[in-house]
């Protein structure tokens, strides 16, 4: 590679992250901003995180929403996963019908996919909240994790399989042993992309949380009538850097299952 | 070995887990004495006032929080007995009542209801006041820095109409929504809202047209800032915004565009299954007394309906015609009706418009 492409390269990427972190800093900024107002600039202060800290209700609503990012993640992955493995299994026309009914949570538009769910839901008779905010966050989850195994499974050295069938391994001990170690770095990726992606949602958790769950993006979306206040800003500051270490920890669970090797051939 | 080990105990923390979500929802389910509230969030029903009602009385308020009129309606529907109360948008509550999804107010249970403004009363929704109590009162109106559509050399803004002119170039920010820009325009036109006479239509799109050059910003959530940063001079937006926007900058004016404005009663119904009637209603009237009332009004930038509470209200709400409004001002305010009806083809132009 010669300097100027290197240069381009440079140039390129780095236009590329102030286009994209630039609104968002503004956001960190105003964050620490001493006026109610985003429109001009009063000096510093950290009491909007003061004020975030004493929210008895953002306080809850994140409570709710941890809660279930972290059930959605371990049910999506446990589901996805051996969605996935089974996949593997069956034969080429039910693996393409199974993958094809995997698409169609992310294809269907959301308000369509919530209100369907809160009317199956209500004729099951079942209470709103925790519960169906899981099941229902899965519904969109489980098919991101499907596709990133699936991918890992293709990948997977047909010789080793073999190996293992040679020598005498039964189904179970080749998918314990053998598939499950190998695509458990997907598995984790995927469930952490869950996780982000639940506690992201707005639409749905609108229509599956009972009285007493509502979320953090709920609450903050619901402001909006009256107004937000730089609290949010500091909440999202707080978010940005959680998200920045789930990243950090993404990357690094990430690269152990021998993505580095690849990675290297690609280039 | 250890792999086996890991993975028992991994399904032994997704078995903890679920036991913990399951116990954890029966315990809400007991027969505590509570409520089951809807609306918008923040502190548009100020939690310290909640607070103060489940210290009174040992009932427990529990505040779903929604970001609109159609997802209140939505789970109404579809789940009318986790719900006792709502607080709707005046054309939201037709809509429930003609469907049969609200029940009709105990008034006998609800004493201070006649603390009640009668301007605020017997409006097209509820004829009778029977489904709804209006809770907190919104307009839209004109936010205007006299002084700087001095500089620009325009003419004093007194109505929507004042918005077209061309000094104004650039200088205007106004809400993001279809039915409520075209209103401004039909208005300034001398027509009524959400006509639907196509000639009427036609020529309001046209006007509409004419104003895109004077538009600097459609904002929804914060138009008062542009007004403070001085990126515009002029703006529409909902009340509450112009009364923060004015006191982050006393340079800004509300006006009362002469053509009249339209107004947005927010009003608490029951839903037809509420599984706690009683607690409710016990809660309605606790938000109907005067101080209480009063209290809301300052801390929401909402105009209370509560006619006693207008003794208790904050001087800063006392002298403020957005928030106290005026007889001559209210007289002359109108309701979004029949919104349904008229959407799509306001949208379909709104979204030609915004295109150009």
């Amino acid at each position: 590679m010669n300097i100027k492409q290197k240069k381009f390269r440079t140039f390129y990427l780095s236009l590329f992250f102030i286009i994209l972190y630039v609104p968002v800093l503004s956001v960190v900024l105003y964050s620490f901003n001493d006026s109610s107002s985003t429109a001009y600039w009063a000096g510093f202060t950290l009491d909007w995180y003061r004020q975030l800290f004493n929210d008895r209700v953002i306080f809850e609503s994140f409570k709710v929403s941890i809660a279930v990012a972290l059930l959605t993640s371990v049910l999506s992955a446990l589901i996805g996963t051996a969605s996935a493995i089974i996949s593997v299994y069956v034969t080429k026309k039910t693996e393409k019908a199974m993958n094809g009914l995997m698409f169609l949570p992310l294809i269907v538009p959301e308000v369509a996919l919530g209100v369907s769910l809160l009317i199956f839901f209500s004729e099951l008779k079942l209470p709103f909240g925790i519960f169906t905010l899981v099941i229902s966050h899965s519904l969109f989850c489980v098919p991101y994790v499907h596709i990133m195994v699936l991918l890992r499974l293709k990948e997977i050295n047909i010789s080793i399989i073999e190996a293992a069938k040679d020598l005498g391994a039964t189904r179970w001990q080749l998918i314990k042993t053998i598939l499950l170690p190998l695509v458990m770095p997907s598995t984790l990726t995927a469930s952490l992309l869950a996780l982000a992606m639940s506690l992201d949602d707005v639409i749905i958790s609108t229509y599956m949380a009972g009285p007493t769950t509502t979320t953090l993006p709920v609450h903050i979306f619901s402001m909006m009538r009256v107004g937000v206040t730089p609290k949010v800003n500091a909440l999202c500051t707080l978010f940005l850097a959680g998200t920045f270490l789930l990243i950090g920890l993404n990357q690094i669970v990430g690269t152990k299952g021998g993505n580095v090797v690849e990675q290297k051939q690609i280039r | 070995m250890s792999k086996s080990k890991s993975g028992k105990l991994s399904v032994l923390l997704i078995i903890a887990l679920l036991t913990a979500v399951f116990t954890g929802c029966g315990k809400e389910t007991g027969t505590v004495e509570q409520i089951n509230l809807m609306s918008w969030g923040g502190d548009f029903i100020p939690r310290q006032v909640i607070t103060e009602f489940e210290e009174e009385t040992g009932i427990k308020v529990n505040y779903k929080e929604v970001t609109s009129n159609e997802d209140m309606q939505s789970l109404l529907e579809a789940n009318p007995d986790q719900y006792d109360l709502a607080v709707v948008t005046d054309y939201m509550v037709d809509i429930l009542r003609l469907n049969g999804n609200i029940k009709v107010l105990d008034k006998g249970k609800l004493p201070n209801f006649s603390n009640i403004n009668p301007v605020y009363q017997g409006n097209y929704y509820d004829e009778n006041n029977e489904y709804s109590m209006p809770y907190a009162i919104s307009t839209s109106l004109l936010l205007v820095n006299p002084e700087a559509v001095e500089e620009l050399g325009a003419d004093p803004i007194t109505g929507y109409k004042d918005l077209w002119q061309e000094e104004l170039k650039d200088k205007v920010v106004i809400v993001d929504w279809s039915v409520e820009v075209i209103g401004v325009v039909l208005k300034a036109l001398g027509y009524e809202y959400n006509e639907t006479d196509p000639d009427i239509v036609a020529e309001a799109r046209e006007k509409l047209f004419e104003l895109a050059p004077n538009i600097v910003r459609f904002e929804t959530n914060t138009p008062e800032d542009s007004l403070i940063n001085g990126e515009a001079v002029a703006g529409f937006m909902y009340s509450n915004q112009a009364v923060k926007g004015q006191a982050a900058d006393s340079s800004l004016e509300p006006v009362f565009p002469v053509e009249g404005m339209p107004i947005f009663i927010d009003s608490f119904v029951m839903s037809k299954e509420a599984p706690n009637e009683d607690n409710a209603l016990k809660f309605l009237d606790f938000l109907l007394r005067p101080e209480i009332a009063a209290r809301i009004a300052d801390i929401t930038n909402f105009t209370t309906p509560n006619k006693a509470a207008e003794e208790f209200v904050s001087e800063d709400y006392k002298n403020n015609p957005m928030l106290n409004i005026p007889d001559e001002v209210a007289a002359n305010t109108s309701f979004y009706i029949d919104v349904a009806t008229v959407l799509e083809e306001y949208d379909h132009i709104y979204s030609e418009f915004k295109m150009q």
